[in-house]
């Protein structure tokens, strides 16, 4: 059965629509608040060692995405074109796949607009990645 | 180049557990719990009381899982541990308690609870009429000689640990 945004919506993520090669708006995720723990260690009142527990909270993508932003960036200074189109297009998925259930292949699929229509789909999910514009919750 | 990933370059030799993704995306290893006396106690205290299950003990369960099988400091293990809601944190506190505390079992339903309660006190459940197994269960229940169905079957352990979880954070 061909995967459509409503029936793969995955709840929760927070997303941003973009138009794919299949003609429809799919979501891609957009960045949130996120909480990280802060460990430190100490010394209880009887001299033991105690761990301490924090929280840091920022906004932003998850790690396994910032990653895949910080490869694109390598890419666009010094690679090759091949090289930052494999980054780019690792980004995309990864971003639509936050949001969606979708395989690597229907993700790859999706992505795959005409050549036109490159420029359009990589500004939009830059916009997305680096937090720009308004988010679809 | 791209990033490379800490799973599995800093795995050490003989790791093994309960495997967990984290929010690098990559499946981690648990370890099977032997040194996390302190978030360990407090997080069952917590379920068994149905207390708030404070993500500040998760996350130091988890510390103790991770450092048991990984050569991790605690920046890394911060980005790893990170949690973007409540979904997330969910899934992190179910990947913690399956190490902690095992898989759930098997499914368990109300007819399992009737044939294990009748069982337990020698009694044949097929020799009874539905009204009268229900008394007989009643009466087992209000002696204390057998469960509480809610203690038992798993749909209603399952809303039970919903309810728990939906308090955290």
């Amino acid at each position: 059965m061909t995967p459509t945004p409503d029936s793969t919506r995955r709840p929760g993520v927070a997303a941003r629509p973009v138009v794919l090669a299949d003609g429809r708006p799919w979501g891609f995720a957009a960045p949130g608040r996120r909480s990280a723990p802060i460990f430190s260690e100490s010394t209880d009142g009887s001299g033991h060692p105690a761990l301490n527990v924090d929280v840091r909270g920022r906004v932003g993508h998850p790690i396994r995405i910032e990653r895949l932003v910080d490869d694109l960036r390598l890419a666009t200074r010094g690679g090759t074109a091949g090289a930052r189109c494999e980054a780019f297009d690792a980004l995309a998925a990864a971003l639509l796949r936050e949001a969606h259930d979708v395989d690597a292949e229907a993700a790859r699929m999706l992505l795959d607009v005409p050549p036109a229509d490159r420029p359009r789909l990589a500004g939009a999910v830059l916009a997305i990645a680096l937090g720009k514009g308004p988010t679809d919750a | 180049m791209p990033t490379q990933p800490l799973e599995p370059g800093r795995r050490r030799a003989g790791a093994r557990g309960t495997p967990a993704r984290l929010a690098d995306g990559d499946e981690w290893l648990f370890a099977h719990p032997f040194d996390v006396e302190g978030p360990i106690d407090r997080i069952f205290d917590r379920l068994t009381l149905g207390d708030r299950l404070p993500l500040a003990d998760v996350w130091e369960a988890a510390r103790a899982l991770l450092l048991a099988n990984y050569d991790l400091d605690d920046a890394e293990l911060a980005d790893l541990l990170e949690v973007g809601g409540e979904a997330e944190a969910r899934v992190l506190a179910d990947a913690v308690l399956d190490a902690l505390f095992g898989p759930s079992p098997p499914s368990r339903s109300y007819s399992d609870w009737v044939c294990a309660s009748m069982r337990a006190n020698g009694l044949d459940p097929r020799g009874f009429s539905a009204a009268g197994l229900a008394d007989v269960l009643n009466i087992l229940v209000a002696t204390g000689r057998t469960v509480p169905l809610a203690e038992f079957a798993d749909a209603c352990r399952a809303a039970r640990q919903q309810a728990l979880l939906d308090t955290l954070i």
